[in-house]
């Protein structure tokens, strides 16, 4: 609904430019050709948030290429001629940019990352199953998950993108970044045999805290979604603390004697993964606050 | 056609292993670069394009390689993991400070991984163009071993003693051997 509202919407506003940068080429165009509308539908090619910063680097960049053809065919006098309509396809470009904005960066970079927030829950609960159950993971999990992170709201590192959104966003990309190594650690990791007494011993309180992990990714999903949570998202810092506790319970908590198994080194990276994983989650949180 | 499609393949992996060898090169720069904290986001940045740049690829390799007996694909996967899990650590250790004590250990282990790349490089394309390149994989190999242990033996006399969660420093040290292994499992395929 809410693409085909932005399809919609794009080309009316292409619609609307190409009429009015054709109109112009009729009535005010000194080369009479095609340059103009051209030059406005190139100007309208920004990312999400960057109408004006984009536009103005397209502009330089197309002085740039006219004042070197000029110079190459030896004529000054062909370069005003073009550099007339080239100002005027700009313009009408940047304004169409401007009073048509295509996507509003903050609904934009909601419903970007939610999807993503989902793919990272499914994503997290296949590498746990593959711990506990010791099931390797399909092939299609893993493309699945590359490919959302192919699709993240990248838009908010470019130059130019608003200076009041970009602290915030940059941050909770950053943290999504963060958690994505988690996952990909924790997912090397899970291809290790672990002994299945040892995960039977753990199993109880890994899956309370999965369980909870999950809540803490709807909840965030629906404050992103702009509708108000229903319960308390979890206590993840007490659910980790009773899951290090039990864990340092079968395992010894001496680094001399962690070091000596290979399970154990694994076993104790993972959990310090699920530490980093609740730690940024709380942190995405705290900036939705 | 299958000769054009395997050096698609090769060409791929190429690109694949030239990327992660940017990858770790700027993960392991984090660690070594003193504005490290001011300058959090211009480094993420960096590792975010990167990170697209090997995404694309292995999703290529992928499509490519799907029934090839060349490449094993799950081991492309996991070394990939592996480097992401390198990068853990700097989130990890609060004070910045402390990687100032394994500099040069993190110095010699990035310029020996990026040799033993450079050299998978150097084999791929030799295999693209049908040539059989004499291995010396041993020498290499033998040298990033040789400088992980130079870490782990610092890990243990002094790392243990000066980091605030030692620990971190044992995972970071149990990567690097994770990455040799499948490192030298993946030339072993080609001799």
């Amino acid at each position: 609904m809410h693409l085909q509202y932005n399809k919609i919407r794009y080309l009316l506003s292409l619609s609307i430019t190409l009429f009015i940068a054709a109109v112009i080429t009729y009535f005010g165009s000194i080369t009479h050709s095609l340059l103009i509308p051209f030059l406005a539908i190139y100007m309208m090619q920004t990312s999400i948030g960057n109408p004006i910063f984009q536009s103005m680097q397209k502009l330089i960049l197309v002085f740039f290429i006219l004042i070197l053809f000029a110079l190459l065919i030896h004529s000054m006098s062909y370069f005003y001629l073009i550099a007339h309509d080239v100002l005027i396809g700009a313009l009408i470009g940047i304004i169409a940019n401007v009073i048509f904005p295509l996507k509003q960066p903050d609904i934009e970079f909601c419903n970007q990352i939610i999807p993503v927030l989902r793919q990272f829950n499914l994503y997290f609960n296949k590498i746990m199953d593959q711990v506990l159950q010791q099931k390797a993971i399909d092939a299609s999990d893993n493309i699945t998950f590359e490919k959302t992170l192919l699709r993240l709201p990248d838009w908010v590192y470019e130059r130019g993108f608003s200076q009041t959104l970009q602290t915030g966003y940059q941050f909770f990309l950053m943290k999504i970044e963060h958690t994505s190594d988690n996952l990909f650690a924790m997912h090397h990791l899970a291809r290790f045999p672990y002994e299945k007494e040892f995960i039977a011993k753990l199993r109880p309180t890994f899956l309370q805290y999965i369980d909870n992990v999950n809540q803490f990714f709807n909840s965030l999903a629906t404050v992103l979604n702009l509708k108000t949570l229903q319960q308390a998202p979890p206590d993840l810092e007490m659910d980790l603390l009773n899951l290090e506790n039990h864990f340092f319970s079968i395992v010894p908590n001496s680094l001399e004697l962690i070091d000596m198994r290979e399970d154990y080194i694994n076993l104790a990276a993972l959990v310090y993964n699920l530490k980093d994983l609740n730690k940024n989650l709380i942190m995405m949180g705290e900036a939705l606050r | 056609m299958f000769f054009s499609k395997r050096n698609k393949l090769l060409k791929s992996c190429v690109h694949y292993f030239n990327t992660l060898d940017q990858l770790q090169i700027v993960i392991l720069k984090c660690y070594l670069r003193r504005d490290y904290k001011i300058n959090q986001t211009i480094y993420n940045q960096h590792i975010h394009k990167i990170r697209l740049k090997i995404l694309k690829t292995i999703q290529k390799i992928r499509c490519l390689g799907l029934h090839s007996a060349l490449i094993d694909i799950n081991q492309l996967t996991n070394l990939y993991e592996i480097i992401f899990s390198l990068d853990t650590l700097k989130s990890r250790v609060k004070d910045h400070t402390t990687f100032e004590v394994c500099e040069n250990e993190i110095k010699h282990i990035t310029e020996s991984l990026s040799h033993l790349l450079q050299y998978i490089v150097f084999i791929l394309n030799k295999k693209r163009k049908n040539q059989h390149p004499h291995l010396k994989m041993d020498a290499l190999i033998t040298d990033f071993a040789y400088k992980t242990q130079a870490f782990e033996e610092l890990y243990r006399s002094t790392l243990q003693v000066v980091s605030a969660h030692p620990i971190v420093f044992l995972f970071f040290e149990r990567d690097l051997k994770a990455l040799r292994h499948e490192l030298e499992s993946f030339l072993l395929r080609f001799s």
